[in-house]
């Protein structure tokens, strides 16, 4: 041992005429030694040196080995070799002593043709394991309980092994942290190759993160939990009237069917699926602004809060369709389709006027086919008989498919029609126009001039 | 005579139809962001601005008249602006002729009447308080004029500013609308109401915390209320939301 000790200490002199390896003590740079002691670290605990790597030269240099061998030590934070380092740059990395057993480690970390030998061990402590893993709890190690619903509880266990070959006396045994709790009754000593048992809870008092410490003697392991709001309900989407035709308003509501035992929050969105490929509609949405809500759940309430009401109102639009609604909340993602059938043309407003040059017709309706074809006006006298001549009819099928195709605003239009007339049209004295689409004809009343 | 009327009516297979948009009006949000109202009653869309930076105004159908900060900007029914002017920082009241044309444009922040489209300077009636609105009927100036905590509808020559009548109207408040014919929409305890040119009371509608009452297209006001912004039909006295428009303005103050 005496011999390699020597050995490891006349190394460094083999260095690369400008690659030079360094310790770094915080920002302190000092050359590495040929051997080098990290000291001790607990079971499980991490105990971490800083090296760099500077080029001191006037030419770049590569680093093309970077390793350690040996025991209970491994590189970390090392850049991809080869790694070029200019003149006057540098590269850092680290070595960790990660003791996984007790004893006395040592292992050769190789930079190049730079060598460092490392010593470390471990103090004569318990080793503390998680169960049922059996993994490792140390200083980089928490125990960690999950996601737990608050003022609900959960337990885990613990291992305290005495793998040193002396008794060890268990002077403190305690669990810290408001939410956890334990760890009961455990011997007060635990002689070599000996084990006991402790068993950990964790009830978090709120929906946040929580943290706590299982203290062992001289040693600490973190415990960590995140405390959660207890699952909603499954969420039901309701729409009030249940039914809509197109033009109309309704209003859809998030409930559940039993009291929610959390407060939260979720989202209500709407998405429109045209029955025309292509066919846009705008005025599809919450009366809020938009196609998603939010909406927020309060503990013991069996319905959701959306824009300051228990259901929200939104418009149905002008098109024939589905609109499928999903509400989001906790785990939940439910949808519900509504859809919307085709229509006749539906004529809101309607007006006839005359004006110097002839006969003025204005409507504003929706197609919510989007599929008008004809238009037919039928004249009336004073007396009310029709025009002998019949309707006056007109194929307006490609402008409203232009129209259509270009519009934002679903099957919603308006129509001006004018009839130039050379004479005296004043004994007409009203008029009826008829717009018929794939779901069949629409009147409008008589319109007086 | 029934054989002329026939003979003109075959004329028509040269009967011209024009589709389009259903526009409504204007609307200016509380960024001052006047948007196109398109659509039909229950289906509106609030489409992209036009103008931004708009404080008030009004849209009679054909024109509209807004101020922005130091502006007075007139647009056309494409909501584009084809008329700007400076103007003292303040309210505006707008008053439309028959042809739906601006005529009278008050500034609170100069204190005058404008007459339009020449922009010369009115003769200002002496209405004993502040006009909240205005309308134009005949030879005569509409004026609803609050004076303390009454509202007075206050007629006056168009051609000296004299002072023809004055009527109290029981139970009304600011913010109010009037239209040509005298009609009026005001606000009430619990809502707003309209009245005929008689003062006989129309309808009642209640709404929560009513803002300020614009006229947003013919026969049409935007209706701005706590947190919501509404269309009222003149014509029918239904009261729609508008999406959206939480923090919408209405088309003036």
């Amino acid at each position: 041992m005496k011999r390699l000790l020597l050995a490891a200490a006349f190394l460094p002199c083999l260095a690369q005429a400008q690659l030079k390896l360094y310790l770094l003590t915080g920002t302190v740079e000092q050359p590495a030694p040929g051997l080098y002691d990290v000291g001790e670290a607990f079971i499980g605990d991490v105990r971490e040196v800083r090296f760099r790597v500077r080029n001191d030269g006037s030419v770049k240099q590569s680093v093309e080995k970077l390793l350690v061998a040996g025991s209970g030590f491994v590189i970390a934070r090392e850049p991809t070799i080869p790694y070029i380092v200019a003149p006057g740059s540098l590269v850092d990395f680290s070595v960790r002593f990660t003791p996984r057993l007790f004893g006395s480690f040592s292992a050769n970390l190789t930079m190049n043709s730079i060598s460092v030998l490392l010593l470390g061990r471990t103090p004569g402590t318990l080793t503390i394991l998680a169960e049922p893993s059996r993994a490792l709890l140390g200083s980089a190690s928490p125990l960690d309980f999950g996601e737990v619903v608050r003022n609900t509880h959960t337990a885990r266990r613990v291992t305290l092994r005495n793998d040193t070959p002396a008794a060890i006396p268990l002077t403190k045994v305690q669990v810290l942290g408001e939410a956890f709790g334990g760890p009961g009754t455990v011997p007060e000593l635990l002689g070599p190759g000996a084990s006991t048992s402790l068993e950990i809870t964790f009830k978090p008092p709120s929906s946040t993160a929580q943290e706590g410490w299982l203290a062992v003697n001289e040693r600490a392991v973190r415990l960590t939990g995140m405390g959660v709001e207890p699952p909603f309900p499954k969420p039901l989407i309701v729409l009030d009237p249940a039914t809509s035709p197109s033009g109309t308003r309704a209003r859809v509501s998030v409930r559940f069917g039993v009291e929610s035992p959390s407060s939260g929050n979720g989202t209500l969105s709407m998405e429109f699926e045209p029955a025309r490929q292509g066919a846009i509609d705008d005025a599809i949405q919450f009366l809020a602004g938009g196609r998603s809500i939010p909406f927020t759940v309060e503990t013991g309430q069996t319905a959701a809060r959306l824009d300051g009401a228990t259901s929200a109102e939104f418009q149905v639009g002008t098109t024939a369709g589905e609109i499928v609604f999903t509400v989001k909340i906790g785990m939940w993602s439910e949808q519900l389709r509504v859809p919307i059938g085709p229509q006749a043309v539906t004529i809101s407003t309607a007006s006839a006027s005359r004006s110097s040059s002839g006969l003025e017709i204005n409507i504003g309706a929706f197609d919510n086919t989007q599929s008008l074809s004809a238009l037919a006006f039928t004249f009336y006298l004073k007396d009310g008989t029709p025009l002998a001549q019949g309707p006056v009819r007109l194929d307006a099928s490609a402008d409203f498919r232009r129209y259509f195709e270009s519009s934002n605003l679903g099957g919603a239009f308006s129509l001006r029609v004018t009839f130039p007339v050379s004479g005296d049209a004043s004994a007409l004295a009203s008029v009826e126009v008829e717009a018929t689409n794939q779901a069949g004809p629409a009147k409008t009343a008589r319109l007086i001039f | 005579m029934r054989s002329l009327i026939v003979g003109t009516l075959l004329l028509t297979s040269a009967a011209l139809a024009q589709i389009g948009a259903p526009r409504i009006g204007y609307v200016a949000d509380s960024r001052g962001d006047l948007h196109p109202l398109a659509g039909l009653a229950g289906s509106f869309v609030l489409e992209s601005a036009v103008l931004r930076g708009v404080e008030g105004g009004a849209y009679s159908g054909m024109a509209g008249v807004w101020s922005a900060a130091d502006r007075l900007i007139l647009t056309d029914s494409e909501g584009r602006e084809s008329g700007s002017w400076p103007i003292q920082t303040g309210p505006i009241l707008v008053a439309f002729n028959s042809r739906l044309e601006p005529a009278l444009i008050w500034s609170a922040g100069s204190r005058e009447l404008m007459r339009f489209p020449k922009r010369t300077q009115d003769p200002t009636p002496d209405w004993a308080g502040e006009p909240i609105a205005l309308a134009v009927r005949g030879p005569r100036l509409l004026a609803l004029v609050e004076q303390e905590d009454a509202l007075w509808l206050v007629e006056s020559s168009l051609y000296d500013g004299s002072v023809v009548s004055a009527r109290l109207l029981p139970a009304a408040a600011a913010p109010a609308w009037i239209g040509s014919d005298a009609s009026v929409v005001y606000s009430t305890r619990g809502g707003i109401a309209a009245a005929d040119a008689n003062g006989n009371e129309q309808w009642r509608i209640e709404v929560d915390g009513v803002i300020a009452l614009s006229q947003a297209g013919t026969r049409s006001l935007a209706v701005r209320a706590a947190h919501r912004l509404y269309l009222l039909s003149l014509d029918t006295g239904e009261l729609l939301r508008l999406p959206g428009g939480a923090q919408g303005t209405g088309g003036a103050e």
